[in-house]
């Protein structure tokens, strides 16, 4: 095995998952978890297989789940431990979002247990699935190693933005970015950071490389327990 | 002008029972409760003696709030009752702390429990009651100082550490912004809303410290304010 560093990564379809794909392979082994649709990247391989790509470019190990589903949950965990070894690199990018009126329609209240589950509950679900089967054992490997969670939040969870209709999503993210803080306190112990990335709108507001480029450098870092804000002024640490 | 009508939720409690007291001379009050009636005269009690007459401000309603057809059920009795809704106070609250996050066992039920409770009845509760009454009419919302107060809780703004009580934290904080959220979308029909962050445990303020906070954003003219209070 190279000495690349292992990412499992939720959400590889969405806009972050995509671009993160296909420009870092290079430097981490990707895991890239999608629900529907495989990421669009030319070096894909199936982790449960053995193929061995002859592209320039690294592979991405691309695996379906539905992380809604513990079983699914399990089975992902089990298999990336099974192929690499180990994770250096929980990125928790899914998410569901419905934006609409709160009061006008029924749609956002009818969603909002749907929107809290996959932007709260499951990125918590698979950092404590994680930990269990592989961290918790391994706490000194995991601070030389500068093992890290990182659950990417949104700008919404901290600043009030009017009239998009996202009061309900936003409330899922600051509960996200409240989660991260308590994880980074509770993760600690056994040598695991834990941070919140919370962008603006990307690629509208932000370019879409800049919230890569926060992103390792929250890898690469030693803060836990933050939430790192990137709007178009830069970064902002909370 | 007839009493105004506030609906409270969760006033089996000490705070629900203290706060029913003391608006119930200004207020007609719609109680909600889920398992333990509140102590207060209501149609459910008589008044244990002559100095409490109010048993006609409290009307009691018990309710699972976790279920929409209840919260649909108790807009409906409250506005049978009254003709309308003034204020909410949405007190209701699941305020366990579930353990450690590394131990959560995946099967359990109560982080999703936690956040519609505390965070997605109180907005079903706000969003029947816009639906049934103020939608149209901004006119009386602006003359009845029409208003929200969620009890949001110190913990959903900070990080008390090693307390278990992380889950319980982000409903909490997700209270906070929704609240935020929630005054920006009822401005334009010219309600208000606010939370107010009580703390917990040593540094809790006296009961009747918050239920004279309550009053006071009932009263006022603020929006959008989450306040944080400790002793």
């Amino acid at each position: 095995m190279n000495g690349k560093r292992v990412c499992l990564l939720t959400g590889a379809s969405g806009r972050l998952g995509t671009v993160f794909c296909s420009s870092s392979a290079n430097e981490y082994e990707i895991i890239a978890v999608y629900r529907r649709h495989p990421p669009a990247w030319p070096s894909l391989s199936r982790l449960s297989s053995s193929i061995q790509t002859k592209e320039p470019l690294d592979p991405i190990h691309a695996i379906q789940a539905d992380l809604r589903d513990a079983a699914d949950q399990q089975r992902l965990v089990d298999t990336v431990l099974a192929k690499f070894g180990k994770v250096d690199l929980l990125v928790n990018s899914a998410v569901h979002s419905v934006w609409a009126s709160m009061l006008e329609t029924n749609r956002v209240i009818d969603s909002a247990a749907a929107q809290f589950q996959m932007n709260v509950i499951v990125p918590l679900q698979l950092a404590v699935l994680v930990a269990r089967t592989f961290w918790r054992d391994h706490t000194v490997e995991n601070l030389q190693a500068n093992r890290n969670i990182i659950n990417v939040s949104s700008i919404a969870g901290s600043r009030v933005y009017p009239n998009l209709g996202q009061g309900v999503y936003a409330a899922s993210k600051a509960a996200l970015d409240q989660l991260s803080r308590h994880m980074a306190d509770e993760f600690s112990t056994i040598g695991i950071r834990v941070n919140a990335l919370a962008p603006n709108s990307f690629p509208r507001i932000i370019p879409t490389p800049g919230v890569i480029q926060s992103l390792k450098k929250l890898d690469q870092g030693t803060m836990t327990g933050r939430v790192l804000i990137l709007d178009r002024d830069g970064e902002l640490l909370e | 002008m007839m009493k105004p009508v506030c609906l409270v939720t969760g006033t089996g409690g000490t705070l629900g029972k203290a706060l029913c007291r003391e608006l119930s001379t200004e207020y007609s009050i719609i109680a909600s409760y889920r398992r333990a009636e509140p102590p207060v005269p209501s149609q459910l009690q008589w008044p244990v003696d002559d100095s409490e007459q109010q048993n006609e401000s409290v009307y009691c309603v018990r309710a699972d709030l976790n279920r929409r057809e209840d919260v649909q059920r108790l807009v409906e009795v409250a506005l049978a009752r009254f003709g309308h809704v003034d204020a909410i106070v949405n007190l209701a609250a699941d305020t366990e702390f579930h353990g450690k996050l590394l131990e959560l066992w995946h099967d359990d039920e109560y982080a999703p429990m936690q956040l519609q409770t505390n965070c997605i009845s109180p907005l079903q509760l706000v969003s029947a009651v816009h639906q049934y009454c103020w939608k149209d009419q901004s006119d009386q919302n602006a003359l009845r100082n029409r208003s929200v107060v969620n009890i949001s809780c110190m913990s959903g703004l900070y990080v008390f550490s090693d307390t278990s009580q992380a889950f319980y934290g982000a409903s909490k904080t997700a209270l906070n912004i929704l609240t935020m959220y929630l005054s920006i979308e009822l401005a334009p029909y010219s309600v208000r809303a606010n939370a107010l962050c009580p703390a917990r445990f040593s540094s809790r303020p006296p009961t009747g410290r918050i239920v004279g906070a309550i009053k006071e954003l009932l009263e006022g003219t603020a929006t959008g304010m989450v306040l944080p209070m400790t002793s």
